[in-house]
């Protein structure tokens, strides 16, 4: 019996997860006697949370009238924390990184605003199981190509259908700033010269693509001008003008970031800095100008051979000292959407170097939920926010700490993955030869 | 504040809304040059800048009217250069040494919580005695007389043993010779770079051991080097020189050039059958050349005509691995070509060293234990490729399990700065102890390597190699504070503090020298070059691992 299931689950996972979407939460839940993490406000040592319809409807050290039916877990020595948000990846939108047939993320041409990440958001990916397996319930969806890549989507990792999944979109609009440096490096077959020629090029570009938008927005809103047709591109990009839809630029140099600060004020754009390497040099202009930056990777080498060997550890801790709005995420590249699931180490190891441990937790809880405007649903846990949430058994960015159960929007998440089968798996295996008595 | 000063701007960058230049300082009564950049918004600019100390400048300006540039005719005064007052460093560049570190002759380590990975466990509240290089004595209470000891009060802090790193690809000039499929030749001894800054930030994460392998571009690769981290010396300084020799193997999908494009379609092998045909032929053709040669643990057999045999570099070293002299790292994911490549070796009469990344070694453990090959794997990565689809996080716990020498290795110059976090991951992928798991960094990739009579683990006689960290080295929290290499302090935070003041001290000197050269003798102006991180490896060269 038990091998005709093993047959059966192997045909199966190559194609989709096994794990099933959750229902919607039927019932309220109470969870009691744990530390419940808060991030926004106190932490409550033996604590209980009240959720129901897949909201939090109660906070407390002791909630005196439950509802009906209401469903009481108790959790002795157990922690209580927001799920936590990545706030740049490609999860769903690759498989294989090396396999082109599964890589959706970067659409040819240098200009597609309108292409948008929830579309091709495969919910059935085995990476998204895994990713949340660790604490992770939301992600940002994030094109990546081109000069405009298009927009972003915060993803729920749970759901029968993208729609399902889809929390918010578009997020951002996401662009990839031009080098601004010249480089001399043999890989770059361009001259000094050329590549300042395209440099240049690629900017100006930028700024006509503005005036366009806005005559197309102008034009496209007057009567007077009935012969104008739906453009997709500079349609996607007028709540962009409007001030409306942030621009999620991608950007590492002091230079870029100079520039791309300067661009925006110029254009009247309202400005999230994504990459942000460089961004502890000039602190002062982003704090100046309230632009909040997702801080990608601390786990990364130092740009610069003279570099402190630290300095990617702290570069949190700097933007921090500044006052500068941050966020940490893991690297957003496609070779590691398989792997977002480390998301609370790269904040540890911020607060290994600095950092204070309660900036680590909220700098992937409450923070990038604030950067990438879905605090008012998630990130911590208040009344009236989603009950989108797990239960653990230490400190989550601690390496050593295991999840045992993720609620998203109340609804209970199956915690399997492809991980955890190929595991049990196998471990029958050597039960069977008698090498392992577990 | 300066009235009305009329200064002359020198290497103007006006590009795009964005103003950089130069200007001697002595047109504000300072000794040097002064840059400043800023950006233009609205007839206003606000920038940073460097003054000729190196102190950081904030500046705002108003841009009030555009004066047409008058003939620069001028010729500056070219100044008479001044010696140097640069000293040499080991190795020369940033963060090397003044002078080349010593070792302390006896350093005893107090009150610290020590991991052994002996036999003695983790000892609370411990003592250790290291002279000359060696450890001495471990335990509580531990009284040195003299008032030549060293002593480290390391009250709250946990001390372990220098970690070790069975997969890496820093310090070398050259990873991949991937022209053929067998290059057993080729060595990383002989591209070995003791300049890369890799080994000081991999250092500061507790590091103290690399194997430095060939990449998998090959079927059979390079022979490897095992070093020693020992920061400042030469190529020949840093080599562990007591580790057995060892060469770098590899199947599967780089082998076949699967992932290179399409051009890459025609060189054998291209399939998993190829792959075991050619390292097949690659040993039979070395027990020919040994029979002919009549080399140690082979018949002699007289070959054809009996001709002298031409010495051959590659049939050479694969002779010395049926020897049993030269240790095999096999890079390899999948069970079929792991099961495979046993085979072979039994066949040949020789045991693997070890399976690298061996992402599917959990569906074979049983037969990796039978065989008696060590495993290196990654802790979590998968994914990234298709032959990798089947790696899970629970790899490593499973093949330990099952009796298999396991240890986690990093691939990476980054990842090789925190392998401590890495062990942690044992723990949390199968519950193994605190204790153990800290042992897939250490004393597991010392008994692969062959080093483990030396490094790996704090016990009386082996090498004083340790680190020394400021809480649980598995925590997420905790950092790095020494790296002491056979009594020898390598890293530590407050030398590496003294180190960057000097590096920006001198950084600023250099610079200023640059903008006050005479730039019209001929050749190329010099200009500042803040990025310029060298080229670092990784086992495809295409960042595919």
């Amino acid at each position: 019996m038990k091998r005709f299931i093993f047959a059966i689950t192997f045909i199966g996972f190559l194609f989709a997860s096994d794990q099933i979407p959750a229902p919607r939460q039927a019932h309220p839940i109470l969870l009691k006697d744990a530390t419940i993490h808060t991030v926004s406000g106190p932490t409550l040592t033996k604590g209980e949370i009240l959720f129901s319809d897949g909201k939090i409807i109660e906070i407390g050290q002791r909630i005196a009238r439950l509802p009906d039916n209401t469903e009481i877990i108790s959790l002795f020595g157990k922690h209580v924390y927001p799920g936590m948000i990545a706030a740049n990846t490609v999860l769903g939108l690759v498989e294989v990184n090396a396999v082109r047939a599964t890589r959706d993320f970067a659409e040819v041409g240098a200009v597609n605003p309108n292409v948008r990440a929830e579309v091709s958001y495969n919910p059935d990916s085995e990476l998204i199981p895994v990713t949340r397996s660790n604490g992770v319930a939301i992600v940002l969806s994030v094109p990546q190509s081109g000069l405009i890549s298009g927009t972003s989507a915060a993803m729920m990792l749970d759901g029968w259908t993208w729609e399902d999944a889809t929390l918010k979109m578009p997020v951002g609009m996401h662009i990839r700033w031009p080098r601004m440096t010249v480089s001399h490096s043999p890989w770059i077959r361009k001259n000094p010269e050329e590549q300042k020629k395209e440099r240049d090029k690629q900017l100006k570009e930028l700024d006509e693509i503005l005036d366009k938008v806005r005559a197309y927005a102008q034009s496209i809103a007057s009567e007077n001008t009935p012969a104008q047709k739906m453009d997709l591109k500079w349609q996607s990009m007028v709540s962009v003008v409007n001030g409306e839809l942030p621009v999620f630029i991608h950007a590492n140099g002091v230079q870029q970031i100079e520039a791309a600060v300067e661009w925006t004020a110029r254009q009247g754009l309202k400005l999230v800095l994504v990459g942000g390497r460089d961004a502890w040099m000039v602190a002062d202009i982003l704090k100046n100008n309230d632009i909040p930056v997702i801080i990608e990777a601390t786990h990364k080498l130092p740009a610069r051979r003279w570099a402190d060997y630290d300095m990617p550890f702290k570069t949190p801790l700097k933007l921090y000292e500044a006052g500068v709005k941050f966020c940490i995420s893991a690297n957003g590249g496609s070779f590691q959407a398989p792997h977002q699931r480390n998301l609370p180490y790269e904040a540890a190891t911020a607060a290994a170097y600095g950092l204070p441990k309660d900036e680590a937790l909220k700098s992937v809880t409450l923070y990038p939920a604030e950067i990438l405007g879905i605090a008012d649903r998630v990130g911590s846990l208040e009344v009236g926010k989603d009950a989108t949430l797990f239960i653990c058994d230490g400190d989550p960015l601690e390496v050593m700490t295991q999840v045992e159960q993720l609620y998203i929007q109340g609804r209970k998440v199956d915690m399997g993955d492809r991980h955890k089968m190929l595991r049990d798996k196998y471990i029958e295996k050597y039960r069977q030869l008698g090498l392992i008595d577990k | 504040m300066v009235d009305s000063t009329e200064i002359k701007l020198k290497d103007v960058e006006n590009e795009t809304h964005r103003l950089a230049f130069t200007f001697p300082g002595k047109d504000l009564n300072l000794k040097g040059v002064v840059r400043l950049s800023g950006t233009l918004q609205n007839k206003f600019i606000t920038g940073s800048g460097v003054a000729p100390d190196g102190s950081e400048i904030k500046w705002t300006a108003h841009w009030t009217n555009t004066i047409e540039s008058k003939d620069a005719n001028e010729k500056e005064e070219s100044k008479k250069e001044s010696p140097s007052d640069l000293i040499p460093l080991f190795p020369e560049g940033a963060y090397g040494f003044a002078k080349p570190p010593s070792q302390t002759k006896k350093i005893l380590v107090k009150n610290a919580t020590i991991w052994t990975c002996g036999s003695e466990g983790i000892l609370e509240n411990a003592d250790m005695f290291i002279r000359n290089g060696i450890l001495e004595k471990i335990g509580k209470n531990i009284k040195v007389s003299g008032n030549d000891v060293y002593i480290i009060d390391a009250s709250g802090k946990h001390v372990t043993p220098g970690l070790i790193d069975a997969h890496n690809h820093s310090a070398a000039f050259a990873i991949n010779e991937g022209t053929q499929s067998v290059t057993a030749e080729v060595r990383i001894y002989d591209v070995l770079n003791s300049d890369d800054i890799a080994i000081y930030r991999q250092l500061a994460g507790g590091l103290t051991v690399a194997n430095i392998l060939h990449g998998s571009a090959n079927a059979i690769g390079g022979q490897n080097a095992v070093i020693k981290l020992r920061w400042g010396q030469t190529p020949e300084g840093i080599l562990f020189k007591e580790a057995p020799q060892g060469i770098k193997f590899a199947l599967g999908e780089n082998v076949k050039q699967s992932n290179w494009g399409d051009d890459y379609t025609t060189r054998y092998p291209q399939t998993r059958m190829g792959v075991e045909q050619i390292i097949r032929d690659a040993f039979a053709a070395a027990t020919d050349y040994a029979e002919a040669l009549g080399l140690d643990g082979f018949e002699k057999k007289s070959n054809q005509g009996n001709l002298p045999v031409r010495k051959d570099l590659e049939l050479d070293a694969l002779v010395e691995i049926m020897q049993g002299k030269r240790l095999v790292h096999c890079h390899s994911y999948r069970q079929d070509e792991i099961l495979m490549l046993t085979r072979i070796a039994e066949d040949f009469g020789f045991t693997i060293g070890t399976f690298q990344h061996v992402l599917e070694g959990y569906k074979v453990a049983d037969r990796l234990a039978e065989h008696g090959a060590g495993a290196s794997t990654f802790t979590d990565w998968w994914s990234y490729k298709f032959e990798v689809i089947d790696a899970i996080p629970y790899n490593g716990t499973i093949m330990n399990e099952v009796g298999v020498v396991t240890s986690f290795n990093s691939d990476s110059n980054e990842l090789a700065r925190r392998m401590n976090n890495e062990a942690a991951k044992a723990v949390k992928y199968g519950g193994v102890s605190q204790e153990e798991a800290l042992k897939f960094v250490t004393i597991n990739p010392a008994k692969q390597l062959g080093i483990d009579q030396y490094v790996g683990s704090l016990e009386k006689g082996k090498t004083g190699d340790f680190v020394i960290w400021s809480d649980n080295p598995l925590s997420s929290y905790t950092h790095c504070e020494q790296t002491w290499i056979e009594g020898t302090q390598y890293f530590s935070k407050e030398r590496d503090t003294e180190m960057r003041n000097r590096i920006a001290d001198e950084r600023n000197m250099l610079i200023q020298k640059i903008l006050t050269s005479d730039d019209k003798d001929g050749g190329k102006p010099m200009k500042p070059n803040g990025d310029s991180n060298s080229y670092f490896y990784s086992c495809s060269e295409g960042g595919d691992q």
